[in-house]
């Protein structure tokens, strides 16, 4: 992303973040513990403090003209996918599904879907090692946890079968 | 003595040498995997250090340190391809002399050098850290704040290259510190209803949602990495006449990776650019860098391994991490409920000292580890890079829910992926806001302490003497930032 552009970016969301947390600063009760600063005190004056610095640096973006220089300083875009930006949106909306799936398939199922799901998404297509990962990592990681380091993993609908 | 002494038991203690020998393997392994850096290589280790003992989970920490750094030579030297950003320096000449057949000599070399700047990076460690966090003792509330302050500041216009965009970043990073328990009265604050957010968020999610998750998100998108190298090569050490011959680049390189390693937001990829540029001004025989000079891989090795615990300094003796990686070390010592700076050496001293001894096994490690490494390394780096994303977030989401036992954290973990993504997307640096995270609470609860005892006279802070000291040092800094990026205009347009 141009620099210009994503300081103008930059500039509009931080407006509106600190704008949102200074509003939800100025929500929070004062106790009767609080001292002269108040419990939303220090928030309060971090909000207002990247609030300025973000109109510092829209309006800094803004004004700049734009010089030639900058048409060297376009991006690279990582050349391993037409739409990076899409793509991590998609891995992202993996992790979630897989978020989502533990409560009720259990970790070890979920997560060999996950490592299925995740290495054909980044490009995987061999069949046989998909399925190796998938079967191979979600007992591995099992054994590593509920074994070695005795962390339980979720069980999900399998609880009542392992006694969980 | 009783230190020394306290950290040469650690030297004979088999869980420390555990923790660093498998500490260096994966960092070897994480830093010779191009897009795995050593924050994220520690980054990934983090969540599975929770229930171990306090000392042997730093050496861990530490040691993949240590290992990535020689680890991201192996592909700089082999395909051109430096693992870490640190090791970019190593590239020009390693891979020059790889190609004349030279590639056993120049990890030789790299191994060395790196073992000699660690090894001088820790005795630097020892020698200043301490005494340092004994002038740190004498601060009352209102130099922590300004401490914290000079600290946000420092990191702000060092490491984003722009001082606004630094300071929002470490603004996002307090933000996050302010969620859950007020530190004076107990008042939840920006909690969202959540019962989840009451303890506010760990920064062990943090980091390891920036480092692990944001670098997969953004390495699905990136081309596959370089494959190739011979597996065959074997690593020759350098000879007494070759040793001689480095002794003055590696030098450099140890001075150069002291100032940059204590220096918060420099680092050890300006260090070993640094130490590359002063080798070629001091060497016998500039015109041989660049065409494959063992010099030219020397300096920037020594140099990146002395910042590997020179970088620990500040941390150590202040809090303040100055790096990526300190940070992670940081996230490791709050998860054990410790925190770094002058206290640490009073409350926790064996887990100092047992820090330093482990140090020094990491760099013996790195050494017997890095003699036998290069055919495994070699294996992993041409291993298909789906597969590696998919294991990679199959251990960060397990590791993860390891720490609470909690789905929540999963997913706050993602939603802090996302976050570092998009940082990223418009050039925000992520160390300001880490940095404000661990920061968050020391700023803050000391300047409401400051403030109770001066019955809320805001001058408290320029009338003690080391607080007006460390204020006057951050305004300085961030001036000198500002007229930076200014002047750095003007040149531009001119």
């Amino acid at each position: 992303m141009i620099t210009q552009h994503a300081d103008r970016l930059t500039g509009v969301l931080g407006i509106a973040v600190s704008s949102m947390y200074v509003y939800q600063a100025s929500q929070i009760e004062d106790s009767l513990l609080a001292d002269a600063v108040g419990v939303a005190g220090v928030p309060t004056a971090i909000g207002y403090l990247m609030l300025a610095a973000s109109i510092c640096l829209f309006l800094k973006s803004w004004l700049k003209t734009k010089q030639k220089a900058e048409a060297s300083e376009e991006e690279t875009e990582p050349g391993g996918s037409d739409h990076p930006h899409l793509k991590a949106v998609g891995l992202l909306a993996i992790l979630a599904a897989f978020v989502a799936i533990v409560s009720v398939f259990g970790f070890v199922v979920s997560i060999g879907l996950f490592v299925a799901a995740v290495a054909y998404y980044a490009g995987a297509r061999d069949v046989k090692t998909l399925l190796m990962c998938a079967l191979i990592t979600g007992p591995m990681l099992w054994l590593s946890f509920d074994f070695a380091l005795e962390i339980h993993l979720p069980t999900g609908m399998w609880s009542q079968w392992i006694g969980k | 003595m009783d230190s020394f002494l306290l950290a040469l038991s650690n030297l004979s203690s088999g869980w420390v040498i555990l923790s660093a020998f498998a500490g260096v393997l994966w960092g070897i392994f994480g830093g010779a995997l191009p897009g795995i850096s050593p924050s994220i290589a520690m980054a990934l280790l983090l969540p599975f250090t929770v229930g171990m003992e306090a000392t042997n989970a730093l050496v861990l920490l530490a040691s993949v340190y240590v290992g990535a750094e020689y680890g991201g030579s192996i592909p700089a030297i082999l395909i051109r391809t430096p693992g870490t950003n640190s090791a970019s320096a190593t590239v020009i000449d390693g891979n020059e002399m790889a190609k004349r057949g030279l590639a056993g000599e120049a990890l030789g070399i790299s191994l060395m050098s790196g073992l000699y700047g660690g090894l001088f990076g820790l005795l630097v460690l020892v020698l200043c850290t301490e005494s340092l966090a004994q002038v740190a003792l004498a601060f009352t509330p209102a130099a922590y704040f300004s401490l914290g302050i000079l600290g946000l500041s420092v990191i702000a216009g060092l490491s984003g290259g722009s001082l606004l965009r630094g300071l929002i970043a470490a603004c996002m990073g307090l933000m996050i510190a302010f969620i859950g328990s007020d530190p004076v009265s107990g008042v939840q604050r920006f909690t969202l209803g959540s019962e989840d957010l009451l303890d506010g968020v760990k920064p062990i999610l943090v980091m390891v949602g920036l480092f692990a998750v944001t670098e997969m998100l953004v390495q699905i998108g990136e081309p596959p990495w370089a494959r190739g190298g011979s597996s065959s090569t074997r690593l020759k050490l350098p000879n007494w006449a070759m040793s001689k011959r480095l002794f003055k680049p590696q030098a450099i390189g140890a001075v150069i990776g002291t100032v940059e390693g204590v220096t918060p937001g420099a680092g050890g990829t300006v260090a070993a650019f640094m130490a590359y540029t002063e080798a070629k001004r001091w060497s016998k025989h500039p015109e041989e860098f660049g065409k494959g000079s063992p010099e030219g891989v020397a300096a920037p090795e020594s140099a990146n391994n002395v910042v590997t615990a020179t970088a620990l300094v500040p941390l150590l003796s202040l809090g303040i991490p100055g790096s990526n990686s300190a940070a992670i070390l940081l996230g490791g010592f709050l998860i054990h409920g410790l925190q770094p700076g002058p206290m640490l050496f009073q409350k926790a001293p064996e887990v100092v000292y047992g820090l330093y001894g482990g140090l020094f096994i990491a760099n013996i490690a790195m050494l017997l580890i890095g003699l036998v490494i290069l055919s495994p390394c070699m294996w992993l780096v041409n291993r298909p890079k789906p597969y590696l994303i998919a294991f990679i977030l199959a251990l960060v989401m397990a590791g993860v829910y390891a720490i609470h036992q909690s789905m929540f954290d999963c997913g706050l973990v993602l939603l802090i992926g996302f976050l570092g993504y998009g940082m990223r997307l418009v050039n925000l640096p992520v160390l300001p806001l880490v940095l404000g995270m661990v920061l968050g609470y020391m700023v803050e609860s000391n300047y409401r302490r400051s403030l109770l005892i001066s019955g809320g006279d805001h001058s408290i802070f320029v009338t003690d003497t080391v607080s007006a000291i460390l204020l006057g040092l951050a305004a300085i800094l961030s001036a000198y930032t500002l007229w930076k990026e200014i002047a750095d205009r003007r040149k531009s347009v001119s």
